[in-house]
């Protein structure tokens, strides 16, 4: 490979191939970790519905703890295959630290409110939910996720004067759903 | 007029590193030798070359029991780089 003859169209091709080969590494399960945080927000935001509506009681809310439980575990064994090993990308660093900047918010949050407004934890938890999509589509430049984001952010605003608590489980399964498992699946796709 | 290229960076191997680390945070020699398809060799060759001349750092660590080297590009090596490029402009127009 090593060679002084290149021509200058030569150099930019091994410059852009390069600089392609790497992007393509990353991006080819970017979505993966949008999409698994995502289905575990939504399977326990569900569940959680439905036993708060069949008991009434708010101790369920408790359950919200597993999401991290859950979540950190699975997230170690199932994506380790997937992540780029012996090289770290400034983008995909940053977009891991948004979301676990969002997991410490959310969980810290959560146990200072639990006691006191447990039925409010569920809209200022969407709200933060919608802030970490509207940062992660600002970093990927994707109108998508962005707007996804927003929408959510103030949704999770509005339910604090909207619903009551049980419902706002529901509504967390929808802001899953819409701000990471389907931008999630449509970078994946768009890298496919 | 054309612009001199830099002899140092006008080389397909040592190219191909530096416009991966510009690209990436830091990069190990493993993922470098994947990437570039290069033998461990010629590549470890051309990693001092470029770090003597100071526009990659390389450090060298364990991962578990394993050694590991590190690269990066320093601000000596992205001036450059961004220098190339400009002189490479110069040779399309």
């Amino acid at each position: 490979m090593e060679t002084n003859e290149m021509t200058p169209e030569k150099s930019l091709q091994v410059i852009s191939d390069a600089i392609a080969r790497s992007r393509k590494d990353f991006e080819k399960n970017a979505g993966a970790p949008m999409i698994l945080w995502g289905v575990v927000v939504l399977v326990f935001s569900i569940v959680i519905w439905l036993l708060l509506r069949a008991t009434e009681n708010h101790m369920w809310n408790f359950l919200w703890f597993g999401i991290p439980v859950v979540g950190w575990p699975l997230s170690h064994f199932c994506l380790k295959d997937r992540c780029v090993k012996g090289a770290k990308n400034f983008i995909n660093d940053t977009i891991a630290q948004i979301w676990a900047g969002y997991g410490l918010f959310a969980t810290v949050t959560a146990l200072l409110m639990v006691f006191v407004a447990a039925q409010h934890i569920g809209p200022i938890v969407i709200a933060l939910l919608g802030y970490g999509a509207f940062m992660t589509g600002m970093v990927l430049k994707n109108g998508y996720i962005t707007a996804g984001g927003i929408i959510t952010g103030i949704g999770g605003a509005v339910l604090l004067y909207a619903l009551d608590s049980y419902d706002s489980a529901l509504i967390f399964a929808v802001a899953a759903l819409v701000s990471l498992i389907l931008p999630g699946i449509m970078i994946n796709r768009k890298n496919r | 007029m054309f612009k001199k290229l830099d002899p140092l960076l006008h080389s397909e191997l040592r190219l191909a590193v530096m416009s991966l680390l510009v690209e990436l945070e830091e990069a190990d020699f493993v993922y470098l030798r994947e990437t570039t398809h290069a033998t461990a060799g010629n590549l470890s060759v051309q990693l001092d070359k470029l770090s003597e001349a100071g526009y990659i750092s390389v450090e060298k660590t364990f991962e578990g029991k394993k050694p590991r080297t590190i690269c990066r590009i320093t601000p000596v090596g992205l001036q450059a780089f961004e220098n190339y490029v400009d002189a490479l402009k110069s040779y399309l127009k």
